[in-house]
């Protein structure tokens, strides 16, 4: 399996500002990736065209705009209407992932999630889009 | 001069007065020859009276009253008899097209010059006899829909005394018609209602102001019986002869109300278990947020410390992840649970090959054989068995039973790990050489928060709901799960699934 574009910009979209911190170390001391992260779908929206993200991470439960609805806005964009988006959440029941595949999201990753192999999920995913 | 005048005024008076009637007149002698017939006559048998006049009025029946009528008239002027003379009486006309109707009669016998003759009046009922007819229908009719329908229908004078009742009145408050006849009807309410009705009867006679009339309500009625019973009751007023009376429509709604109360019944247990799904899906969501960040922080915590801290930092920050850890497994039992009590727990069967399905489960839960310094070994397996499962559903189960017999077993241990057919069933069996199932727990293993208390040392963690969730599971797939376990000599889990549903699939 050949990937030709290493995967080094991750946006991760979380109103939780605990895990925000822990998923920020995770992907980034652990991980080695370039993390932005932010609190809303309203701000990480506005952060696209800055950063470039490669990849995005959506939680699925956050007030304002939730994580399905963040994935349908950038579905309407055209620089990013391809990009990986991947769930993060802790409703993790088998019928509910299916719907989450079903909306557009490359993968689901569930809560608790592990933060020394969170970067390595994330490349995997990241493998099997571009793989 | 006069006399004369006057007897011609008469003849004419006459003449008009049987031209114009709408009876028909007919005279015939005493032979049964036609004399005269008057216009009506023409009218109603169509004939004109040049074809009427001299001939037998015979012509004007049809048989066999045609041929009884000659012998009639010759048996009266022999006898006397009279069968049908000053008495009036129905008959049936015969019209010039053959055509017959029904016929009022009336004959009297006179004399002119000595001879006798006889006058027929002779009236067309085939109108009123259809008019008969259909109201005789219609009150069959009426009659057969009172004595059918299901309603009770009572009528009552404006006394309140009970005039009629319909045999499912009768069935409706177990009372025989003659034991309500001109009983006042409030014996068919309980008090306070039976007291009640005379007051409201009187005053609305005197006020006019309507409680209940034209208005269908709900009331109670009162059986024989003693018992009482709600009951639907639509009153109308109507006028018979004059006379002011009221029907009161009676329909027992006793079953009507069981249902209702049963619904309603139902909606609230299916309101109550959605709230409580529902709350113990928020709960599990809130619950898992905060321990995602501990979890996480102490994984990143344990990483750099195993490297940098000290022995008793290291000890303390793995107690804190190790309770976390069954924090998280307890929370995802007792979600499990709750959707286990509400049958909603959704399964997605796939068709699986059993093998590399058990090879799976031994590297997915490698972690307990190392924990417990155990080894799990895949036995035997036939090749090219398939199953039809919900996959990550029987690996919950799977790594239950694995993680139960890692933890019951002595360390450097086997866990077997069998399969194949037995029987009807496709089985699969995992066995430890661990102590055995105290006897006295044996009956209690797949009950809720259930552990056995064990005189073994070795830490012990777990829920206590895994046996019960996958007991669950196990049948949710119309399947089986049973052990044997010999004290001393270990434990075996069988899962058994139906060969016959594995083979076609049929699980839904």
């Amino acid at each position: 399996m050949t990937v030709l574009v290493e995967l080094e910009r991750v946006l991760y979209i979380e109103d939780e500002p605990d895990i925000r911190l822990v998923a920020e170390i995770a992907l980034r001391q652990v991980g080695r990736l370039d993390v932005v992260t932010c609190a809303s779908g309203e701000e990480g929206l506005s952060l696209l065209n800055d950063f470039m993200p490669q990849l995005i991470i959506l939680d699925v439960m956050m007030p304002g705009m939730d994580g399905p609805q963040i994935l349908g806005k950038l579905r309407q964009l055209s620089a990013f209407k391809d990009t990986p988006v991947v769930f993060i959440t802790a409703k993790v029941q088998p019928d509910e992932v299916e719907q989450f595949k079903k909306l557009g999201a490359a993968d689901v990753i569930s809560k608790p999630f592990n933060p020394m192999t969170l970067a390595d999920d994330v490349r995997a995913i990241w493998a099997r889009c571009y793989g | 001069m006069k006399e004369q005048e006057a007897v011609i005024d008469l003849l004419s008076r006459t003449k008009a007065f049987v031209e114009t009637i709408v009876d028909g007149v007919i005279t015939i002698s005493d032979r049964g020859l036609i004399e005269t017939v008057n216009p009506a006559v023409e009218k109603i048998f169509g004939y004109r009276l040049d074809e009427l006049s001299g001939k037998n009025v015979s012509m004007l029946m049809p048989n066999p009253y045609q041929r009884e009528h000659d012998s009639y008239l010759h048996n009266y002027l022999s006898t006397g008899e009279k069968k049908i003379i000053g008495i009036g009486r129905e008959v049936t006309g015969r019209r010039k097209d053959g055509s017959t109707f029904p016929l009022e009669l009336a004959i009297s016998e006179m004399e002119v010059n000595g001879q006798r003759m006889f006058t027929g009046i002779v009236r067309d009922i085939s109108q009123r006899k259809a008019t008969e007819e259909k109201l005789r229908e219609f009150l069959a009719r009426t009659k057969a829909i009172l004595d059918t329908i299901v309603d009770g229908v009572i009528t009552i004078s404006d006394r309140g005394c009970i005039e009629t009742v319909n045999p499912a009145a009768e069935k409706i408050f177990g009372y025989r018609l003659d034991e309500l006849s001109g009983k006042n009807v409030s014996m068919l309410m309980p008090d306070p209602y039976r007291h009640e009705h005379d007051q409201y009867l009187e005053n609305y006679l005197h006020t006019g102001e309507k409680k209940i009339i034209g208005i269908g309500r709900e009331v109670t009625g009162l059986r024989k019986d003693g018992t009482t019973f709600p009951l639907e009751l639509a009153i109308s007023e109507m006028e018979v002869s004059g006379q002011r009376m009221f029907t009161g429509i009676v329909r027992d709604i006793s079953e009507r109300k069981e249902t209702e109360e049963k619904l309603r019944e139902a909606m609230r247990r299916v309101h109550e278990q959605r709230i409580k799904d529902e709350f113990v899906a928020t709960v599990s969501h809130e619950l898992r947020t905060p321990l995602t960040s501990i979890k996480a922080s102490l994984e990143l915590i344990i990483a750099k410390a195993v490297a940098e801290g000290s022995d008793q930092e290291k000890i303390l920050i793995k107690i804190a992840h190790k309770n976390s850890d069954r924090l998280l497994l307890l929370i995802n039992d007792i979600l499990d649970i709750s959707k286990i009590e509400s049958e909603k727990m959704k399964l997605n069967f796939k068709r699986i090959l059993l093998r590399s399905f058990l090879e799976t489960a031994i590297s997915d839960n490698q972690a307990y054989a190392e924990k417990h310094h155990v080894k799990f070994v895949l036995l035997s397996c036939p090749k090219n068995i398939y199953i039809h499962a919900d996959p990550d559903r029987l690996m919950q189960v799977m790594s239950n039973l694995m993680s139960n017999a890692a933890k019951f077993s002595y360390s450097n241990s086997q866990i077997e790990i069998r399969a194949g057919q037995k029987g009807d069933n496709i089985r699969i069996t995992v066995r430890d050489s661990g102590p055995g199932i105290p006897l006295d727990f044996q009956s209690r293993v797949f009950e809720k928060f259930t552990q056995a208390d064990t005189s073994d040392k070795r830490e012990m963690s777990g829920t206590g709901l895994g046996l019960h969730i996958s007991k669950a599971i196990v049948e949710r797939h119309h399947g089986k799960l049973s052990f044997e376990s010999v004290i001393g000599e270990g434990t075996e889990f069988h899962i058994d699934l139906m060969r016959q549903l594995q083979r076609q699939g049929s699980i839904q």
